[in-house]
């Protein structure tokens, strides 16, 4: 048997650059490759090497690559044939910028496992220097050391990696080129502040996620954004379940401006429709198009979301109209205004059994004979079921066993009528444990809000207090859609995520039908005007308190922020014929004296005046400084 | 019985049984390219020449075939299930004596060249189990490979393939 033929390799000491950098096929080792006579092994036709390797896991073939340089060429070769470990899933390349460490990091696929591992890198002082320099927002941010590049090539050989996350990384030429050849292609790769050396290197980096066919891409990195437009689209959703997420509106606003806007043209939202979810701040969709394309993406039932910037502002009886009764139950298109369109899609797989099967207004009559606690165990029978299961629980007879439901941003209450003090605590989220008494209010995450739509179905809630939450859009449109609406709204040190949801909170208390509504602080007091009052007060026993005078409003406020309630509104105040108990707190034009009320009241509420008396009004409440600030009328500041 | 001849590099011949040639898709090819199985045909006359075989390599090859006369025969590459592949007893003691010398790797390139896939996937698999559990010094003491590396690539290879420390 004759050994196989020689090549001459180059001889080369320094292992700083690989042989797919240098676009050369073999290893490059400073001895050149040596077959004696008794190495049969090595001597083996290539065939036969690549057969017996297929039989070695990755750490044999860890060990049979120091044998020899023939050994160590078919080790390398073997790697794609060899079972991958399932073990990680998931591998992040991060780069800490205080440290000026780069760490690999393989989680697995619950990401209960986290594997750092270390790559430190040794900044030279001419890099420092420059880098102190060039004080850029990533200016700090350096490519990734060869031996870093080589190791997650390894890494990818050796697992499963499905998805693949740089976060701090500037891409190289030779990076992307690596990433072009790893074995195990990942379905999802995710880049958070990232860079690119070059600026050829974006348009290489794009390019390599159509060749090894991602097929979920987030890119956090608006500098890229402009790179991602209706070529690639159509080019990329050419992938099963394709997804796009192009950094979220807040990264784009900074550095894109509204002319930065690509349009995006109508072969490419035809495209789109085979899109799970798609995120393109950077895109402008225009608002006559984009409705077909909904449509043709929510009859594929994939769950997932859609945001984009539209041409102009779409209407709701707009899309209701296009929107089929089937699909309004599915999912859920919300707004933001002109900037973006928020697309919900629900999924709803094809039912396999016959119960599923029934159509949806049978279910709905069988689900009408049972209790909370029967749908309960439905709801996990499948998804089909769970749906109708929250369809039907408004029809279904709901527990008095809570009256008030407390929503803090990271744990719900549940407090009876009659004993307050044995409230449940529902949930508590991860944040509970880090909690700080001086952090500002933050969102209700999705699952706690689910878990409020589920409470309000199942009890008999009249009141809902939100203390220290974030109101934004997702939580707002979901207390629209309560299926038993409460009387009583409190808002304790609750704070709005932008001024369009103080707008829609004040519209949701509308819909709601609430009458008795408390705020604290004095933030939303501009949004309550004459117009607001009067449709409030069409509500059966209103009441409406916004904040304290001495504790939120005075030190906030000016002269110019007084709105002028109007005659007719005043109108609508009607109050001491009611003969109810209550308060009224309202900031006058002038000092009302006591011979002014005194003419102005009637003799037959004279009579009981006495004991209810302007300031009397409130005759349950014992005499407090409020009732002062009737009587002085406007404080001299505000004069 | 139809015989039909091989003969090997060293013009050694061997008449071998028709039924055991049909584990070799080099062999089956020919026999069916020269019509050998037609009845008009005179197999004994056309010997089959394996200038790549040695008659002891060809001797050992049908010994093993022998041995497997009419285990199913393996189509296509299945390498799928390569961890579950077992070398059995027989097999075992078949390749041990000539193990870590020229004669088993001859055996296993003599396999591969007559596409005989059993014996080349137990015949591989038996050599891939000489390399697990051991070090790379101890894999080249006893397969005779010398050392072409420095100690900075040996570390170099060491690091590269390293997923965790």
């Amino acid at each position: 048997m004759e050994p196989p033929t020689k090549k001459p390799k180059k001889r080369k000491s320094n292992h700083s650059c690989c042989s797919l950098c240098e676009a050369l096929i073999e290893p490059q080792f400073a001895n050149p490759s040596t077959i004696s006579k008794q190495d049969y092994i090595s001597a083996l036709p290539g065939d036969c090497i690549r057969s017996i390797f297929s039989f070695l896991n990755h750490d044999n073939l860890d060990i049979v690559a120091r044998v020899s340089q023939r050994m160590n060429e078919f080790s390398n070769i073997s790697r794609s044939k060899v079972a991958k470990s399932s073990q990680y899933r998931v591998v992040k390349l991060a780069h800490d910028k205080l440290r000026n460490q780069l760490t690999i990091w393989l989680r697995d696929p619950s990401e209960a496992f986290n594997v750092p591992l270390f790559e430190k890198e040794h900044v030279s002082e001419s890099e420092q220097c420059q880098s102190q320099q060039n004080k850029g927002p990533n200016s700090s941010i350096r490519s990734v050391p060869h031996s870093t590049i080589v190791r997650l090539d390894s890494i990818m050989a050796r697992f499963k990696i499905e998805d693949a996350h740089f976060e701090g990384v500037k891409f190289s030429d030779s990076m992307v080129l690596h990433c072009l050849k790893w074995s195990q292609k990942p379905m999802k790769v995710r880049v958070k502040n990232g860079n690119f050396e070059e600026k050829f290197v974006k348009e290489k980096f794009l390019s390599m996620l159509l060749a090894i066919e991602v097929n979920h891409v987030i890119v956090q990195e608006s500098t890229i954004a402009n790179k991602i437009d209706n070529k690639f689209i159509k080019e990329f959703c050419t992938v099963a379940d394709p997804s796009i997420e192009v950094c979220d509106y807040a990264d784009w606003k900074e550095s894109g401006t509204e002319s930065d806007l690509i349009n995006m043209e109508q072969d490419t939202l035809e495209a789109c429709s085979a899109f799970t979810n798609l995120r393109l701040f950077h895109m402008r969709v225009n608002s006559d198009w984009i409705m077909t394309a909904i449509i043709k993406r929510f009859r594929r039932n994939i769950t997932g979301v859609w945001i984009l910037s539209l041409t102009r502002e779409l209407t709701y009886p707009e899309v209701k109209a296009v929107i089929s009764d089937d699909l309004k139950h599915i999912h859920e298109v919300d707004f933001s205004g002109i900037r973006n369109i928020t697309i919900m899609m629900k999924s709803e797989p094809r039912p396999k059994d016959h119960l599923s099967n029934l159509p949806g207004d049978c279910i709905r009559f069988v689900f009408k004979f049972l209790n909370q606690n029967s749908l309960d165990s439905l709801a996990r029978v499948s998804q089909r079921m769970n749906d109708f299961a929250n369809l039907s629980r408004s029809d279904v007879a709901k527990s008095r066993k809570f009256h008030t439901l407390e929503l803090h941003d990271d744990h719900i209450v549940l407090c009876g009528i009659w004993d307050n003090a044995n409230h449940v605590v529902v949930r508590n989220s991860g944040r509970l444990n880090t909690h700080q008494t001086s952090r500002p209010p933050s969102s209700i995450n999705h699952l706690s809000i689910s878990l409020i739509d589920s409470i309000m179905s199942k009890f008999m809630i009249r009141y809902v207090h939100f203390i220290t939450v974030k109101f934004n859009n997702p939580l707002l449109l979901h207390c629209l859609k309560w299926p038993h609406k409460p009387n009583k709204i409190k808002k304790t040190k609750a704070i709005f995520e932008e001024q369009l949801a103080k707008e829609k909170l004040l519209s949701m208390l509308l819909n709601l039908g609430v009458n008795q509504v408390i705020f604290d602080r004095c933030a939303i007091e501009r949004q309550i005007d004459n117009h607001f009052i009067k449709e409030f007060s069409k509500v059966g026993n209103p009441s409406f308190e916004v904040s304290d005078f001495a504790a939120d409003w005075r030190p906030n406020q000016n002269k110019n922020d007084i709105i002028a309630m109007d005659r007719h509104t005043l109108e609508s105040c009607k109050r001491l014929r009611r003969k109810e108990n209550g308060a009224w707190q309202l900031s006058l034009t002038r000092e009302l004296t006591s011979a002014d009320i005194s003419i102005a009241i009637a003799y037959d509420l004279k009579g009981c005046a006495f004991g209810i008396g302007i300031t009397d009004i409130t005759e349950a409440l014992p005499f407090t400084p409020e009732h002062e600030l009737l009587r002085e009328g406007l404080p001299s500041s505000l004069r | 019985m139809v015989l039909i001849t091989l003969v090997s590099s060293d013009e050694q011949n061997f008449p071998v049984e028709r039924e055991l040639l049909k584990q070799s898709g080099t062999i089956e090819t020919l026999i069916v390219n020269m019509n050998l199985d037609d009845e008009d045909t005179d197999a004994a006359a056309m010997p089959i020449p394996l200038p790549n075989v040695k008659g002891d390599v060809l001797e050992k090859v049908i010994q093993w075939m022998e041995h497997h006369k009419g285990d199913p025969v393996k189509e296509g590459d299945n390498e799928d299930n390569n961890a579950e592949i077992v070398v059995p007893q027989w097999d075992d003691d078949f390749f041990k004596p000539a193990m870590y010398g020229s004669k088993h790797l001859e055996l296993t390139v003599a396999a591969s060249y007559l596409d005989i896939k059993n014996l080349l996937t137990l015949s591989c698999k038996a050599i891939s189990n000489t390399f697990k559990g051991k070090t790379g010094p101890q894999i080249r003491e006893e397969w005779g490979v010398p050392n072409e590396f420095t100690p900075e690539e040996e570390e170099a290879i060491r690091k590269e393939n390293e997923w965790s420390e």
